[in-house]
C-alpha cells in the first residue's frame, strides 16, 4: 500500500496553517486580500492598455515570427523549470524532512511542483491571449497560445525528465547547500562603524559586479555612427539603473540585519539608521546624475532629464524609509512601499505639482514611525 | 538602595497564549542567579522583554533604576544582552563584530577584559575569521564576550551554555562568577543546565510568573536536591510517565 509523501503532506500542512494565521488575524488578511485585488486591477489596467496600443504590432510579429517565439518559450521554460528542480531538490535534500525522504517521494512532489509551475504559465498564456483578443480579436492570438502552451508543457516536462535521470544515474548523496555563504568584507582594524560598514559591504559587491567587465567585448557589436551614441547612453542608463537597485537592496538588507543583531545596544534610531542609509543614498544620487547625463545626451531638455533621474533616489529613499520604520517587521515592508508608490503614481498621473507634497508627507510619516519603533 | 532590575507585575500574551503572568522580581547588585523552568515556561520572553526586544504587554521593568519604557537608551546602556546566535552578522569577523559593539558602547576599541574572555574561552584563534564559518558553539562565546562589552551592570544570558564543550561551559560559569564578585554585576543566566548550580547566588523558578526563589549560596543547595525539588514544584515529584 502506498505511503503518503511526506512532501505532500509538509505542503498541505503549510497551506492549513497560513488558512488558520490569516482566520486568527482578520484585519491583516483582509489587508492582504485587498492590496492583491488593488495590484491585479492595476495589472490588468496596464495589459488592457498596452494590448489597445499595440495589439497590432504584436499580432504583426505573431503573425511573422511564430516558430521562434515558441521556441524561445520552449528553451526559457526548460532554464526556468530546471532551475526550479535544482531549489527544491536542494532544499528537500537539507531540510528537516531529508531523512525519511525516499527517491520516490522526491519525484512525485517534483512533478507536483511542475505542473503547479505548468498551471500558473497557462493561466498566464491564457490571460495575456485573452487580452489580445479582446483588443483585436484574431486566430492568431488562438494558435500563438496553443503553441506557447505546449512550449511550456513540454519545456517543464523536459526539465523534470533532466533532473531525475542526472539524479537517478550520477547525481552523488550529498545535496548542495540550499543558500551559499554570504559575501565577506574587510573592514578597516580599530575604525569599525556602521557607515564602515556599510561602505565596505556595497566596496565589495562592486568589486564582485566588475566581473561583468567581460562582456564588454560585446560592446562591438553596437552600430557605428550616431547610433552608437544612442546605444551607448541606453546601455549606461540600464546599467545605473541595474547597479543602483542591487546596491541598495543589499545596503537595505544589511540595515536590516544590522537592526537585529544590535537591537539591545544603547544606540537611538538615528545612531542606527543614519550611518547605514548615507553610504547608498550616495551612490543612489551619483548614479542618478550619471542617468541625467544621459539623458541629456539623448537629447532630453536637462530639467526633464534630472527630473526624470530624481524619481530613482527619491523611490529609494522611500523605500529605506519603509524599511528603517518597519525594521523589525520585515514581513510589511514590501507592502507598504508598494502600497505608497502606487499612490505616489496614482496622484501623479493627475496632479504631478502635489506628487511632492505626498512624498514629504510619507517620509515623515515614516520617519517618525522609524523613530519611535 | 534600587535593585539592579525591577518587574512589576509584568505581563505577556502572544494572541491569546498568556505567557508571563504578574511577574513581579527584584534583583539586587552582585547576585548570580539561574533562572530555570519548563520548556516553554516564558524563559526567553522574559530575557526579550528585559532587554527591550519584546514589548511587553503591562507591567513595568527597571534597570539600574531607570524605566525601560521611559529611559531606554539608558536602560539599555546598564544591560548586556547575548543576542541569539542566528543574528550574528554573517559576514563580518568576530573581530569585526567586537570593534563595533565597543563603539556602540562608547568605547574606543574592545576592552582588555574582552580579548581575555575571548582567550579563556579559547576564542582568539576564530576572532579573525568570518562569522558565517563559526560553529554554533563559537557564535556562542562570541555573543557572549560582545553582552560583556563595557562593563554593564545586569548581563542576562538565554541558553548561553548551549553548544558550549565542557571547558568553555566551565570556563563562562567560573568567568562570571568572578565578574559578578569582583564588580558587582549581576547575571541572570536562563538554562536547564541545573548542574550550573554551584556557580549561583540564587535560583528562580519560572512558570508564568515566578514560583520559587532558592538562595543557593546561603542554603548550600546541591544541583541534585535542586533538581528534586523543581521536579517535586512542577510535576509533583514524579516524572511524567
Amino acid at each position: 500500500m502506498p505511503t503518503a509523501n511526506p512532501l505532500l503532506l509538509e505542503k498541505k500542512a503549510l497551506r492549513l496553517a497560513f488558512w488558520i494565521r490569516s482566520r486568527s488575524n482578520p484585519v491583516e488578511a483582509a489587508f492582504g486580500l485587498g492590496f492583491l485585488i488593488v495590484l491585479t486591477g492595476i495589472a490588468a489596467l496596464i495589459l488592457a492598455t498596452l494590448a489597445r496600443l499595440h495589439a497590432d504590432e504584436a499580432l504583426e510579429f505573431l503573425g511573422a515570427h511564430r516558430l521562434p517565439v515558441v521556441l524561445v518559450c520552449w528553451l526559457g521554460e526548460l532554464w526556468v523549470a530546471l532551475a526550479l528542480c535544482r531549489k527544491h531538490l536542494s532544499l528537500w535534500r537539507s531540510g528537516w524532512l531529508a531523512p525519511y525522504l525516499l527517491p520516490a517521494d522526491e519525484t512525485s512532489a517534483l512533478a507536483n511542483q511542475l505542473l503547479a509551475l505548468v498551471i500558473r504559465q497557462m493561466a498566464g498564456i491564457i490571460c495575456l491571449a485573452g487580452f489580445g483578443w479582446w483588443a483585436r480579436p484574431s486566430p492568431i492570438w488562438i494558435n500563438t497560445g496553443l503553441g506557447l502552451g505546449v512550449a511550456v508543457a513540454a519545456g517543464a516536462a523536459a526539465a523534470g525528465m533532466l533532473t531525475i535521470r542526472s539524479r537517478i544515474t550520477r547525481r552523488p548523496a550529498r545535496a548542495r547547500p540550499a543558500k551559499r555563504s554570504s559575501r565577506t568584507i574587510a573592514l578597516k582594524p580599530t575604525r569599525a562603524s556602521l557607515g564602515s560598514w556599510q561602505w565596505a559591504g556595497l566596496r565589495a559587491a562592486w568589486r564582485s559586479r566588475a566581473s561583468a567587465a567581460a562582456l564588454a567585448p560585446g560592446l562591438l557589436l553596437i552600430p557605428g555612427g550616431e547610433a552608437m551614441l544612442t546605444t551607448l547612453a541606453l546601455l549606461a542608463i540600464a546599467a545605473c539603473f541595474a547597479a543602483g537597485l542591487a546596491s541598495w537592496a543589499q545596503a537595505m538588507n544589511r540595515l536590516l540585519v544590522a537592526a537585529a543583531w544590535l537591537r539591545p545596544q544603547p544606540l537611538s534610531a538615528a545612531q542606527l539608521i543614519r550611518p547605514l542609509l548615507v553610504p547608498p543614498t550616495i551612490i543612489i544620487v551619483c548614479l542618478s546624475l550619471v542617468a541625467a547625463s544621459c539623458l541629456i545626451v539623448l537629447g532630453t531638455p536637462p530639467v526633464v532629464s534630472l527630473l526624470l533621474a530624481s524619481g530613482m533616489p527619491a523611490l529609494a529613499l522611500l523605500h529605506g524609509a519603509c524599511v528603517a520604520a518597519f525594521r523589525y517587521q520585515a514581513a510589511r515592508i514590501t507592502a507598504w512601499f508598494i502600497a505608497q508608490t502606487l499612490l505616489l503614481m496614482a496622484l501623479g498621473q493627475d496632479y504631478p505639482p502635489l506628487t511632492p507634497v505626498l512624498w514629504v508627507l510619507f517620509m515623515t510619516m515614516l520617519m517618525l514611525k522609524a523613530a519611535r519603533a | 538602595m534600587n535593585p539592579l532590575l525591577r518587574l512589576t507585575g509584568l505581563c505577556k500574551a502572544y494572541g491569546d497564549v498568556p505567557v508571563l503572568e504578574q511577574l513581579d522580581l527584584e534583583i539586587g547588585a552582585g547576585l548570580f542567579c539561574g533562572l530555570v523552568g519548563a520548556n516553554g515556561s516564558g524563559k526567553s520572553t522574559l530575557m526579550r522583554c528585559i532587554a527591550g526586544i519584546e514589548q511587553a504587554d503591562g507591567g513595568t521593568i527597571e534597570i539600574g533604576g531607570h524605566s525601560l519604557q521611559g529611559d531606554l537608551l539608558l536602560a539599555r546602556a546598564a544591560l548586556g544582552y547575548a543576542v541569539d546566535v542566528g543574528s550574528l552578522p554573517s559576514e563580518l569577523t568576530g573581530r569585526q563584530c567586537l570593534e563595533l559593539v565597543s563603539q556602540m558602547r562608547g568605547l574606543p576599541s574592545p576592552d582588555a577584559e574582552a580579548f581575555a574572555l575571548a582567550e579563556a574561552l579559547d576564542l582568539m584563534p576564530w576572532l579573525d575569521r568570518w562569522v558565517h564559518a563559526y560553529s554554533l558553539g563559537t557564535r556562542q562565546k562570541l555573543s557572549v564576550v560582545l553582552a560583556l562589552i563595557g562593563r554593564p551592570k545586569l548581563v542576562l544570558l538565554d541558553e548561553s551554555l548551549n553548544g558550549l564543550d565542557p571547558v568553555a561551559a566551565f570556563t563562562l560559569k567560573y568567568y562570571l562568577r568572578e565578574r559578578v564578585r569582583s564588580q558587582g554585576c549581576s547575571v541572570l543566566l536562563a538554562t536547564h543546565a541545573i548542574e550550573s548550580v554551584e556557580f549561583w547566588d540564587r535560583a528562580l523558578l519560572l512558570d508564568r510568573s515566578i514560583v520559587r526563589q532558592w538562595n543557593i549560596a546561603e542554603a548550600h543547595i546541591s544541583g541534585t536536591v535542586l533538581e528534586r525539588e523543581i521536579v517535586a514544584v512542577l510535576s509533583a515529584g514524579k516524572p511524567r510517565l
